[in-house]
């Protein structure tokens, strides 16, 4: 759930809140006309649309509901949460959202809702509350807010499960986000807002502030499951990680999010709420399942959590002077309310102490997804996370179990699944396919036996892959604030070894390779060419008009996507001039939020559409890559991640689907 | 790799009461008003722009469930207005500079200094970075609000939130340790 940022807004509000505005004058001279004529009511028709809506809603939920499963032995059987009154409004500072923060508790099955804390008697509020690892005690933040600034205070407290034994742990004075480690001998915490992440022995003695460059904005802070490793958001959106030692220090170049997320007991799922959106997702944050949506009169979705066993998410939902802990299973079934005392927040199950019931891990989230018309199913039997074509067949990504199915698109069958190292992206050329996985592990496939021919690791953060000039090129993100700089690596196919590490500035995102050039891509807006004779940048990055861009190679030149007007560009593969731009209808595409395009068989599909716009909205373009030229076509989807066969694909659920290409409007 | 369609359609609710929009009006025009001053570094346009929007959203009035839908929708029309102007008018840029020209002079030159460096902080920023940060950090609303607004995902808000506060950050306080 997003804050403000309050020295943001103070300067925002310090540059326009003097600003007259003469409201009585706007209005009176408001436009007339058709403009204040008002439109025919629609009540009756959608008065039936909601009736059928709910008795729809009555009829799923009867269906899917389930009864409750008895609790695993790793699962305690409480779950506490901090309960204050509902926010007056949208808070302007900080106190808003503590005041009057107490701990409660509510069993599992939602009965024996009680207040464990009253700090505030004493002018405080309790927040951030995290269980020991064997369940017996709660840490949690005692907080103030001070100041003119509203500059928050607190002090680390732990207690006993029911309350009992009330002491204050450590001298940090300005203590929030602490979190026990899996161990039980240290507890993790943020210092002075953000600013620092710090450990302290449970059982109490001195602070040690675990130091490293990237330090700014740090909240979220968790334990990886089973390790020394503190998982933490750093300013809001990047997910970060570092060993208790202060060693290994990493960013998820994935994200964004809000910091509510929580890697599973297994270690192999996270679960993100994301404003509007509750999700589960690979280690890495990657591939999203939605297992939930937050639609009206719901706001937001928030402070996720696991139980011990990961058999279920707990997490609050917010509507309209409501905040209330919900749970539901990572297969997105068994939706159910625990309810609460208040205004919740920050709900998390206890744990039972005993180890982790014996049996198969939870079963990775896979979210029904439903077939889209005219589209051929083709049935994986597992995770389908997104599709490319290479060799004449579909590559299928598998991230829940690392691996990528082979789709022969001449039978629409299965033909093999390929175990390989990492699966994030993937690439073709020099006669293989190519996987990289986020932790830096690439993988050799040979497309004549399916087999994985040879594997490396090449450091974490890998993003990206290309093929071309020979060689293999993998981008490696910046892996903190402090620098906005990349490593582009080249590969030696053969041997897998990097031959050569090239720096590239302005957060590279993504690598693209097209004739005699390697061209990556820089915080969505600008482009930087590499010169493989050189095996250096070549010249300056060349800035695109607008700042929300995508690109790919096709028909021998270099793509450019305009999100923000809905242009694809063609570029120059050698000087990065931009040679013709194709408007696709831009103002429509432009103000929605989907626009994108990938290659096909001599072609280029583009599509774009509103935002969560139902299908009719969308919109689809064939483009000749030779001639530039566009031609509106009929669209079948959108989401589509590769062309080829004759086809689209869109992976999903459980299955690729075909799609046949699509034809002109009106062709008859 | 793309991302996988995510399409759902939203039943339309009932209208809120009709003789609202007055109400309505007077209540939020101001901070529309301001708010687009900050999205468009314009101070004229920015009432400009949250009239217009608001005239629109009138002819629609029936279709709003809730003010707050109502607000969204204000927000959203003015959003794509200013994106429009933008596309009609190449002089953009010189508009946004004659708006600074234009800030009255006030007695307190320290005050007009810190200004002006907002002002110049503001407009370093990318429009969709401007956008989510004036959204969310003086509108007060939620990512979720922002990207029905602008017609993005919430996880590119976010994105563009995050980088255009450690923009502004960066420009407004050098120091980093305020």
């Amino acid at each position: 759930m997003i804050e403000r940022d309050t020295f943001v807004a103070a300067r925002l509000s310090s540059l326009v809140d003097d600003r007259p505005v003469d409201v009585d004058e706007r209005l009176r001279t408001l436009p007339q006309g058709p403009t204040r004529i008002r439109p025919r009511r629609l009540v009756p028709i959608l008065t039936a649309l909601l009736v059928a809506a709910a008795a729809i809603g009555l009829l799923v939920w009867a269906f899917t509901a389930s009864p409750r499963r008895e609790p695993a032995s790793n699962r305690g059987d409480l779950i506490v949460y901090v309960t204050s009154e509902p926010p007056v409004s949208v808070p302007r500072h900080g106190f808003a959202r503590f005041a009057g923060s107490e701990l409660a508790v509510v069993r599992a099955n939602g009965s024996g809702r009680r207040v464990l804390t009253h700090l505030g008697d004493r002018g405080l509020a309790a927040i951030d509350p995290a269980w020991s690892p064997d369940g017996r005690r709660i840490v949690f933040v005692a907080a103030r807010v001070v100041g003119s600034e509203a500059r928050l205070e607190g002090t680390l407290e732990v207690m006993n499960a029911d309350g009992s034994g009330l002491h204050r742990l450590g001298t940090a004075t300005t203590a929030a986000d602490p979190a026990w480690s899996p161990d039980g001998g240290l507890i993790a915490f943020t210092q002075d807002d953000g600013a620092a992440l710090a450990v302290i022995p449970s059982a109490g003695g001195p602070e040690r502030v675990i130091d490293y460059r990237g330090r700014h904005g740090i909240s979220g802070v968790t334990w990886f499951p089973g390790t020394n490793t503190i998982g933490f958001v750093e300013d809001g959106v990047f997910v970060a990680m570092i060993d208790a030692d202060g060693a290994a220090y990493r960013r998820l170049p994935t994200g964004p999010h809000e910091g509510s997320f929580a890697w599973s007991p297994d270690g192999r799922q996270a679960v993100v709420a994301a404003g509007d959106e509750l999700v589960v997702t690979a280690l890495d944050l990657t591939r999203r399942r939605v297992l939930l949506r937050c639609e009206r009169p719901c706001r937001n979705l928030g402070d996720p959590v696991w139980s011990p066993d990961g058999r279920s998410i707990v997490f609050v939902r917010q509507t309209a002077g409501r905040s209330v802990v919900e749970e539901i299973r990572p297969d997105g079934s068994g939706l159910r309310s625990l309810g609460a005392t208040g205004w919740a927040r920050s709900p998390r199950w206890q744990p039972s102490g005993r180890p982790p019931a014996a049996g198969p891990p939870p079963t990775p989230a896979i979210i029904p997804f439903t077939a889209p018309r005219g589209a051929t199913k083709i049935e994986l039997g597992r995770g389908a996370s997104a599709a490319a074509c290479g060799f004449g067949s579909v590559w299928v990504t598998n991230l829940p179990d690392v691996s990528v199915q082979r789709v022969d698109p001449s039978t629409n069958r299965m033909v093999a699944t390929i175990p390989v190292r990492g699966v994030e992206s993937m690439a073709f050329g020099g006669g293989s396919a190519w996987t990289a996985g986020i932790n830096g592990t690439l993988s050799r496939i040979d497309p004549s036996t399916n087999a994985v021919t040879g594997t490396s690791s090449v450091g974490y953060g890998t993003e990206s892959l290309t093929y071309g000039s020979g060689s293999l090129w993998v981008l490696q993100l910046p892996t903190s604030d402090v620098s906005d700089a990349g490593d582009l690596l080249r590969i030696d196919p053969a041997t897998l070894r990097v031959t050569a590490r090239i720096t590239v500035h302005g957060y590279p995102h993504s690598v693209v390779a097209v004739g005699p050039s390697i061209w990556v891509l820089q915080d969505f807006d600008a482009i930087q060419r590499v010169d493989p004779a050189t095996n250096g940048v070549a010249g300056a990055s060349i800035q695109m008009q607008d700042r929300d861009t995508s690109m790919f190679a096709a028909g021998g030149s270099l793509w450019i996507t305009s999100q923000e007007t809905g242009d694809l560009l063609k570029i120059d593969p050698v000087t990065g001039r931009i040679v013709r731009l194709i408007p696709l209808n831009g103002e429509e595409v432009a103000s929605g939020g989907n626009f994108a395009a990938v290659p096909g068989d001599g072609v280029i599909w583009a599509y774009g559409s509103r935002c969560c716009a139902p299908l009719p909205l969308a919109r689809m373009w064939r483009v000749d890559p030779t001639t530039a030229t566009a031609r509106r076509v009929h669209p079948p989807t959108g989401g589509f991640t590769a062309a080829g066969a004759g086809s689209l694909w869109l992976a999903g659920g459980s299955a690729v689907y075909r799609f046949p290409e699509p034809s002109p409007p009106h062709s008859g | 790799m793309g991302e996988e369609a995510e399409l759902q359609v939203t039943a339309p609710e009932p209208g809120i009461s009709a003789g609202s929009f007055d109400d309505f009006f007077r209540d939020r025009f101001a901070k529309v008003a301001r708010t687009m001053m900050l999205v468009t570094g314009d101070f004229d346009a920015g009432e400009e722009l949250a009239q217009e929007a608001f005239a629109r959203t009138f002819a629609r009035w029936d279709r709003f469930a809730t003010l707050e839908h109502a607000t969204n929708s204000v927000f959203a029309v003015a959003w794509n207005l200013a994106r429009s102007r933008r596309r009609r008018d190449s002089r953009a840029k010189r508009a946004a500079g004659r708006a600074a020209a234009e800030m009255p002079p006030t007695d307190e030159t320290a005050r007009v200094n810190e200004r002006m460096v907002i002002l110049a902080a503001l407009r370093e920023l990318s429009r969709r970075q401007r956008a989510c940060v004036a959204l969310v950090d003086y509108a007060g609303m939620s990512d979720r609000e922002v990207a029905e607004i602008l017609g993005m995902r919430p996880p590119t808000v976010r994105v563009h939130l995050a980088r255009g506060r450690a923009r502004l950050r960066e420009a407004l306080r050098p120091g980093g340790d305020e």
